[in-house]
C-alpha cells in the first residue's frame, strides 16, 4: 500500500499526506466552506433546469455591441464576468456580516476589519470604474462605454429579446 | 524500471516548459496580473483566503499596478530561478523550492481574488513546488505519486459529485447548463460557428445529456488509477479529450491543470533502487 511505503520512507511525509487526504475528505463531507488547498470539485453537478427567461448584460463601445466571438473565452469572461461581479458587488457587506463575522465569532477569533472584505465605494462608482477599466483593456481610452441589461427568452431554438431593464440587477454567491 | 535522476531531470524540464508555454498563452490573452489591472476583488467562501486577505496585499494590488507587476515578476521568474539552482547548485535547489512555494501561494491567493480566476484551476501552482522541495530521489518519487493520487481524486470526485448532487439524473441538465453558461455569448454572436454548435446541442437535449454523461464516465474512469498504474496513458488521453471538449462546448480552457499529466506519464517508473541526492 502506497501510504505504508511512504510511512517507511519518512514519517513527516506520511503525516503530511495523511493530513492532506483527511482535509480533502472533510471538506467534501462538510460540503460548505473550503480551506484552500482543500476544495470540493463539484462543478456543474447541481441540478440545473432551463429557466423561463435570462438576464444578460450588454456592453456597447462607441455604439457597437461587444461580441463574444471577437474574444478568446478568458478575454470574454474578463469583460462579462467582471461586469457581473460589479453588478452583484452590493452583496459584499451582506457576506461580511452574515458569513465572515459569524464564522469568526464561532471560531472565537477577533472580528476582522471590513475593509479587507468589502470593496470600497458603492456599486455605481464601481460601474463607472469598470467602464474606464474596460476602455483601457480594449485599448480604447476615452471611448464611450454603455452597459445595459436585457431580458431574453429561449424561443424556437434561439434567444429572443423580450425587455430592456430599467436598472442592472444580479446576484452572485455572496448574496446568499 | 526504477525512477532515476535522469527521469527527475526530464520531469523538471517538462514541468518548466509547461509553465512557460502557459505563461506565454496567458500573456497573449492579457491574463497576467498587471495586464488584468484589477479594480475590485471578490471574496470567496474560503477560510484560508480570509486569513490571507487580512494581510491587505490584495488591496495594495488594487491601489498600484506596480504591486501587480512585482507579483508577476516573482511568480513567472521562480521556475527559471529554481531550474538554474537545480542545474548548478542542486543542494540549494530544495531551499529555493520552499521559497517558490511561498511565492506561488501568495500569488495564487491574490490572483484568484479578482474576477474570473478560479482558485481550483490553479491548484498545480499551489502543490507542485512541494515536489521540487524533495532533496532525495525517493522523496521526489513519493511526492510525485502523491500528486498523481490527488489528480485521480480531483477527477473522480468531480464525477461522483455529479451523481450525488443529481445533475446526472436531470435529463435537461446539459441543455440548461449550455444556456446558462453561454447566454451572453450566444446573444452577442449568434452567427458564429461555435454559437451554432451550442444552439444545436441546446435544441437536442438528449444528445447534450449523452455528452454530459460521457464526461461523467471519463471522470469516473479515473477510479482505475487507484488500483493500477497500467492504464495511466489511457487516463492522459481521456483527460486531453476532456480538455478539448471542455474548450469546444463549455468555452472553459482548463489548461492550467495540464501539469498534472506529468505524474501520470512518469508513474510507470518504480521506486528508486538507491538514494541519489546530487542532480548533475
Amino acid at each position: 500500500m502506497f501510504l505504508k511505503e511512504v510511512y517507511r520512507h519518512s514519517k513527516w511525509m506520511f503525516a503530511g499526506m495523511l493530513f492532506f487526504s483527511l482535509g480533502q475528505l472533510l471538506v467534501n463531507y462538510k460540503r460548505g466552506m473550503v480551506f484552500s488547498p482543500f476544495f470540493h470539485y463539484g462543478m456543474y453537478s447541481a441540478k440545473v433546469e432551463p429557466r423561463h427567461s435570462y438576464l444578460v448584460n450588454i456592453v456597447t463601445v462607441d455604439g457597437d455591441t461587444l461580441s463574444g466571438a471577437d474574444y478568446t473565452p478568458p478575454q470574454w469572461d474578463k469583460i462579462q464576468y467582471t461586469l457581473q461581479q460589479v453588478v452583484a458587488s452590493s452583496c459584499d457587506s451582506l457576506f461580511y456580516q452574515n458569513q465572515i463575522l459569524r464564522l469568526y465569532r464561532k471560531a472565537g477569533l477577533p472580528a476582522p476589519n471590513s475593509k479587507y472584505f468589502v470593496n470600497f465605494g458603492n456599486r455605481q462608482k464601481r460601474l463607472e470604474t469598470y467602464k474606464i477599466w474596460l476602455a483601457k483593456q480594449l485599448g480604447k481610452k476615452g471611448a464611450s462605454i454603455k452597459v445595459s441589461q436585457n431580458r431574453y427568452v429561449y424561443y424556437f431554438e434561439k434567444f429572443v429579446f423580450q425587455q430592456k431593464m430599467d436598472t442592472l440587477s444580479g446576484t452572485n454567491i455572496l448574496c446568499h | 524500471m526504477p525512477l532515476t535522476l535522469q527521469h527527475r531531470n526530464t520531469f523538471t524540464y517538462w514541468w518548466v516548459i509547461f509553465f512557460y508555454v502557459l505563461a506565454i498563452i496567458k500573456w497573449w490573452q492579457g491574463l497576467w496580473l498587471f495586464q488584468f489591472d484589477p479594480f475590485m476583488f471578490t471574496t470567496r467562501f474560503d477560510g484560508t483566503t480570509w486569513l490571507f486577505m487580512q494581510t491587505g496585499l490584495h488591496l495594495m494590488v488594487l491601489q498600484s499596478n506596480w504591486a501587480a507587476l512585482m507579483l508577476d515578476v516573482l511568480f513567472y521568474s521562480f521556475p527559471f530561478i529554481y531550474l538554474l539552482f537545480y542545474l548548478r547548485k542542486p543542494t540549494t535547489a530544495p531551499k529555493i523550492a520552499w521559497l517558490w512555494l511561498i511565492i506561488n501561494w501568495i500569488y495564487v491567493q491574490c490572483y484568484t481574488l479578482y474576477p474570473t480566476n478560479s482558485i481550483e484551476a490553479h491548484i498545480p501552482w499551489l502543490l507542485f513546488p512541494i515536489l521540487f522541495c524533495s532533496a532525495s530521489l525517493k522523496s521526489f518519487y513519493f511526492v510525485m505519486q502523491g500528486l498523481r493520487y490527488f489528480f485521480l481524486y480531483f477527477f473522480l470526485s468531480a464525477g461522483i459529485w455529479k451523481l450525488v448532487n443529481g445533475g446526472a439524473f436531470q435529463p435537461a441538465q446539459m441543455s440548461a447548463i449550455l444556456m446558462d453558461q453561454h447566454k451572453d455569448f450566444l446573444i452577442t454572436s449568434p452567427d458564429y460557428w461555435q454559437s451554432k454548435l451550442i444552439y444545436l446541442l441546446i435544441s437536442m437535449p438528449v444528445t447534450a445529456f449523452i455528452l454530459y454523461w460521457i464526461g461523467i464516465i471519463i471522470e469516473l474512469t479515473y477510479v482505475i488509477g487507484f488500483f493500477s498504474r497500467r492504464y495511466d496513458r489511457l487516463l492522459v488521453i481521456l483527460f486531453i479529450l476532456f480538455l478539448v471538449f471542455d474548450h469546444l462546448l463549455m468555452r472553459i480552457p482548463y489548461v492550467e491543470v495540464t501539469p498534472f499529466l506529468l505524474p501520470l506519464l512518469y508513474s510507470h517508473y518504480g521506486m528508486p533502487d538507491r538514494e541519489e541526492v546530487r542532480v548533475v
